[in-house]
C-alpha cells in the first residue's frame, strides 16, 4: 500500500498519468463506459430467476427461504447486516445496551414512510413486536423473541426500548432477520389474514402483485427514505424451479440474474463471456442427513455413528459439487467467528462403520425408508449415498416427497430419515438454539441433551463474543458426536448474472440483496 | 434387400408385423434377463468416470454418478415392458368384462356403466395417470394401476361395440334359444369373436403405456429409484443436456424404438387380422 502511495509523488507517475489521459481521449467511448459503471444507473427492470416455494410475503409468518428474497425489498429490518455479518443501522439509527444487559434502546430514523403513506414511529415498532409476541398471532418467529423479550416500550416517538427478561446477546441479529421486519400496522388491519398477499412495508420497492408459483412484481417506491435509492423502476421475480433452467435463462437473456445455480453448470456458465458467475466464499450452507433420535430405530447411537462413518464426504463433494465447497464437520461454516478450527467431525471409516453396525444390533445389515425430495439434484445425492452406504450393508428405500412439502413433513415429524440443508444466521444462537436446544422451534430430530441446553442458555446471555465462543465450541462437539444430524458438505453457492448487473455482494445468510443492485445501460 | 425396403415402405402388413415383433422380442429378452446382459452393473457408480463421453469402455457414455448408460438402458427395459404389458393386461381384463356385460345386458344398468366409461375416457390418459399417482404416491404398482385404469374405458367401449353387433347374429340367438346361459355365451361365443380386435388394441396399448410411463417418470411420478426407468434417465439427462447429451439421446431413442415397434406391430396386425376380406364381411 505504502509503495503505491509514493509512486504518485514521483515525476514518472505524473508522466504515466498524462499518458493515460491521452489514451483516454483515443479510447473515449470505452473509458467513458467504464466511468459510468462507477456510479449507479437509475432505471430499468431487474428480472430475477427465482427459486420456488414462496407462500406468504408477511415476514412474521414466513418460513420459506424463497420468501426472504422478496422481503428485503418490500420491507426494512430494524437493524441490518453487512457482508461480514456485522449488525449495522437500518430503521434504527443507533442503539445502546444497558449495563445489566436487560434493556436495549433504539433511536429510530425520522421521516420514514410506509408505502401506504403512514408514518414509521416507535409505536409501530412496539406494535410489530407485540404482534409477533402475541400467542394468538401464531407467528413462527415468536420463539426467537419470546424467551428473552418481556415487553417493548415507547420512550418517545422516535425512541423505543426492549425490556428483557434476561440479557440476550442474539437479540440484534434476530432483529436483522425475520423477527425484525417492520410491517405497516394500518395495512395489516386492512388486509387481515391476506396481508401476506398484499404486503406493505417501508422498503425501497412497493408491492404490485404476487401470483403464487409464478411471479412477484415490485416497483420503485418514490418516497423511500434512503436518498437516491433504489435504482430500478421495477423488479420482477419469475419462479423457475429447475436450477439448470434458471441458469440457462440468464444465458439466453430471459432473466438478468439467478441464484441457487448448480455446481455442475458452473464451468459452462463461466465460459460465457456475457455472464458473471459469483461464488460465495467461504461456503455458508450445509447439507445434512437427519433422523428422529428419540425413537427407534435411530435412538440407537451406534447405528447413527455407523452411518455417519460410512459416508465418504470427499467423494460427495467431488461428484455432486464437482469439487466446489468443503467437506462438512459441524454446525458452523468456515469464516464465522464461532467456528471451531479444531473440530474434527466424522471421517470416512467403513471398517469401523461395520463394527458399529454390528454393535448396534444389525450384524446382517440395516434397511430403512429414506425420504428424498423429488428433484434430480437430491435424487442424485441420495443415489450416491445409497451406493456408499451399501458398502457397509445399509440399504436406503427411497420415498419421494414433493420439495414444497419436504420441510413441513420434517417439522410435523412425518419423515424420520431424510436430508436437509440450512443457511447461516448472523448469531451462533440462531441455528444452535433452533435446531439443537430441546426447546428450539426447528428441533425436528427430538434431540435433547441437558448439557447442550445448558451451554446454549449460558452462551445466549453473554454479550462478549470471545466469552461465548468456547461455550459454542463445546456444544458443537457434543452435537456432532451425538449425531442428531450427519453433516455432509458445506456447499458452494453460485449466482449467475448478466455482466450488466452491478454491485452484487454475498451476505453469509445467502439471501440475495437485490435491492442494492443496478443495471448498466 | 431392396425388395424388403420396398415392401416395408409400402407398409406391407407382414413386414410391419415382423419388424415390430423383432424389436419387441429383443426388448422382451432384455426385460427377462435384465441388467445381467449389460457390460456393467447399472447401479455401480464410479466417481472417477463421471460424465465420460461414449467410448469403447462405455458405449453410451456415463451419467453424473459415473454409471454406465448402456447398462442402464438395458436394465431399464424391464420396467418399461413390465409396466406396459401388466397395465394393458389389467385394463384389458377389466375393460373386456365390463364391455361384455354392458353389451349383453339391456337396460339402464348397461347405460350407467357405459356413461361411466365415457366419463373416464374424456380425461386425457396422461392427466388421469398423473392424478392417480400424485394422489396415491409413487410406486411400481401405483403406476401400473394408474395406467390400467386409463385403459379400461377403451377396451370396454371396443368390446361392447363388437358385442352389440354380434348379439343380433344367428349363432348367438341360436345359442340363446337352445338355453345356453349368459355367462357361457359371453365366454364361449362372444369372447373368441372379439379376440382379434382385442389383440390389436392391446399391442397398440402397450406402446402407449410405455410412452405414458416414460412421461410419468419424466415428471417425477414414475417408478421411484433405484429401479431403472428410461423416462427417469431422460429427465436426469435433461438437466445435463448441454454437458452430456448422450444420456437423454440414448434413453429417448430407447423409448422411441420400443413405442414405435408396438405401433408397427399393432398396425400390421390390424391389417392382417381385422381388415382381412372375410373379417370385413363379418
Amino acid at each position: 500500500m505504502a509503495a503505491t502511495a509514493t509512486t504518485h509523488t514521483r515525476p514518472t507517475g505524473i508522466t504515466v498519468g498524462a499518458l493515460i489521459l491521452a489514451l483516454a481521449g483515443v479510447l473515449a467511448p470505452t473509458i467513458a463506459g467504464r466511468a459510468d459503471a462507477q456510479t449507479p444507473v437509475r432505471g430499468g427492470t431487474l428480472r430475477i430467476g427465482w427459486i420456488p416455494d414462496a407462500k406468504t410475503l408477511d415476514p412474521h409468518f414466513s418460513v420459506q427461504f424463497a420468501e426472504r428474497h422478496v422481503l428485503y425489498l418490500v420491507f426494512n429490518t430494524l437493524v441490518g447486516l453487512d457482508k461480514s455479518f456485522n449488525v449495522i443501522p437500518e430503521l434504527a439509527r443507533s442503539w445502546q445496551v444497558a449495563p445489566d444487559g436487560k434493556r436495549v434502546t433504539f433511536q429510530l430514523q425520522r421521516g420514514v414512510k410506509f408505502h401506504d403513506g403512514t408514518d414509521f414511529t416507535a409505536e409501530v415498532v412496539k406494535w410489530n413486536i407485540d404482534r409477533i409476541l402475541d400467542p394468538a398471532t401464531k407467528s413462527p418467529q415468536r420463539s426467537q423473541l419470546e424467551p428473552a423479550v418481556a415487553a417493548v416500550s415507547v420512550v418517545d416517538p422516535y425512541t423505543v426500548a426492549f425490556e428483557m427478561k434476561k440479557p440476550f446477546a442474539p437479540l440484534l441479529a434476530a432483529l436483522a432477520e425475520r423477527p425484525g421486519f417492520i410491517v405497516s400496522p394500518a395495512a395489516v388491519k386492512k388486509w387481515g389474514e391476506n396481508f401476506g398477499q398484499h404486503p406493505v412495508g417501508t422498503g425501497p420497492f412497493r408491492f404490485v402483485d404476487f401470483v403464487q408459483d409464478s411471479r412477484v412484481t415490485l416497483e420503485r417506491f418514490d418516497g423511500y427514505w434512503e436518498k437516491g435509492k433504489p435504482y430500478f423502476d421495477k423488479v420482477v421475480y419469475h419462479v423457475v424451479p429447475d436450477p439448470t433452467v434458471r441458469s440457462t435463462m440468464v444465458r439466453t437473456g430471459e432473466v438478468d440474474i439467478a441464484t441457487d445455480v448448480e455446481a455442475k453448470d458452473v464451468p459452462l456458465l463461466q465460459a460465457d463471456q456475457n455472464l458473471r458467475v459469483s461464488e460465495m466464499k467461504p461456503p455458508a450452507r450445509w447439507t445434512v442427513l437427519q433422523w428422529q433420535v428419540d425413537k427407534p430405530p435411530f435412538n440407537n447411537k451406534a447405528l447413527r455413528e455407523a452411518i455417519a462413518l460410512g459416508i465418504n464426504r470427499e467423494e460427495l463433494k467431488q461428484v455432486l459439487l464437482r469439487g466446489f465447497g468443503e467437506v462438512a464437520r459441524g454446525v458452523a461454516t468456515p469464516g464465522l467467528w464461532w467456528q471451531d478450527p479444531n473440530l474434527k467431525g466424522y471421517g470416512y471409516n467403513p471398517e469401523l462403520a461395520k463394527k458399529k453396525l454390528a454393535e448396534a444390533g444389525y450384524p446382517n445389515g440395516f434397511r430403512y425408508k429414506f425420504a428424498v425430495e423429488n428433484t434430480s439434484q437430491w435424487i442424485r445425492q441420495a443415489e450416491l449415498l445409497q451406493g456408499q452406504l451399501q458398502k457397509i450393508n445399509v440399504t436406503l428405500d427411497f420415498e419421494l416427497v414433493n420439495t414444497a412439502d419436504a420441510y413441513a413433513l420434517i417439522v410435523q415429524r412425518k419423515t424420520n430419515w431424510t436430508h436437509t440443508r440450512w443457511t447461516q444466521r448472523a448469531d451462533p444462537h440462531g441455528l444452535f438454539y433452533i435446531l439443537f436446544h430441546s426447546k428450539g422451534f426447528a428441533n425436528s430430530t427430538g434431540y435433547s441433551n441437558p448439557k447442550v441446553n445448558e451451554l446454549l442458555d449460558r452462551a445466549a446471555v453473554i454479550y462478549e463474543p470471545e466469552r461465548r465462543k468456547p461455550l459454542y465450541h463445546e456444544a458443537e462437539r457434543l452435537i456432532v458426536e451425538d449425531a442428531p444430524y450427519v453433516f455432509l458438505n458445506y456447499t458452494a453457492e453460485f449466482a449467475v448474472m448478466s455482466r450488466k448487473v452491478q454491485n452484487w455482494v454475498w451476505v453469509p445468510d445467502l439471501i440475495p440483496r437485490f435491492r442494492d443492485l443496478w443495471l448498466e445501460k | 434387400m431392396r425388395r424388403w425396403t420396398r415392401e416395408f415402405g409400402s407398409g406391407k402388413p407382414a413386414v410391419q408385423v415382423s419388424v415390430g415383433a423383432a424389436v419387441i422380442g429383443v426388448a422382451l429378452v432384455l426385460a427377462a434377463f435384465g441388467a445381467r446382459l449389460g457390460p456393467y452393473d447399472p447401479l455401480r457408480y464410479d466417481p472417477r468416470e463421471v460424465l465420460t463421453r461414449p467410448s469403447v469402455a462405455h458405449l453410451l457414455g456415463t451419467d453424473p454418478l459415473g454409471r454406465d448408460v448402456f447398462s442402464q438402458i438395458i436394465g431399464g427395459a424391464r420396467i418399461s415392458m413390465v409396466v406396459g404389458i401388466v397395465s394393458v393386461l389389467g385394463g384389458l381384463g377389466a375393460g373386456t368384462a365390463i364391455g361384455l356385460v354392458a353389451g349383453t345386458l339391456r337396460g339402464r344398468g348397461a347405460d350407467v356403466l357405459m356413461r361411466a366409461m365415457d366419463a373416464l375416457l374424456v380425461f386425457p390418459s396422461l392427466v388421469l395417470a398423473l392424478a392417480i399417482t400424485a394422489f396415491l404416491g409413487v410406486s411400481l404398482w401405483n403406476v401400473i394401476g394408474a395406467l390400467a385404469v386409463t385403459f379400461v374405458p377403451t377396451f370396454a367401449i371396443l368390446v361392447r361395440g363388437e358385442v352389440l353387433s354380434l348379439r343380433e347374429r344367428e349363432f348367438i340367438t341360436a345359442a340363446g334359444a337352445l338355453g345356453v346361459g349368459r355367462l357361457r355365451i359371453m365366454w364361449r361365443h362372444l369372447l373368441p369373436n372379439v379376440s382379434d380386435v382385442l389383440l390389436v388394441q392391446a399391442s397398440f396399448g402397450v406402446g402407449t403405456a410405455i410412452l405414458t410411463e416414460a412421461s410419468l417418470s419424466f415428471l417425477g411420478l414414475g417408478v421411484p429409484p433405484p429401479a431403472l426407468s428410461w423416462g427417469r434417465m431422460l429427465r436426469e439427462g435433461y438437466s445435463y443436456l448441454l454437458l452430456a447429451p448422450w444420456i437423454s439421446v440414448a434413453s429417448g431413442a430407447a423409448i422411441f424404438l420400443v413405442a414405435l415397434a408396438f405401433q408397427m406391430f399393432s398396425d400390421g396386425l390390424r391389417d392382417v387380422l381385422v381388415r382381412r376380406p372375410g373379417a370385413a364381411a363379418r
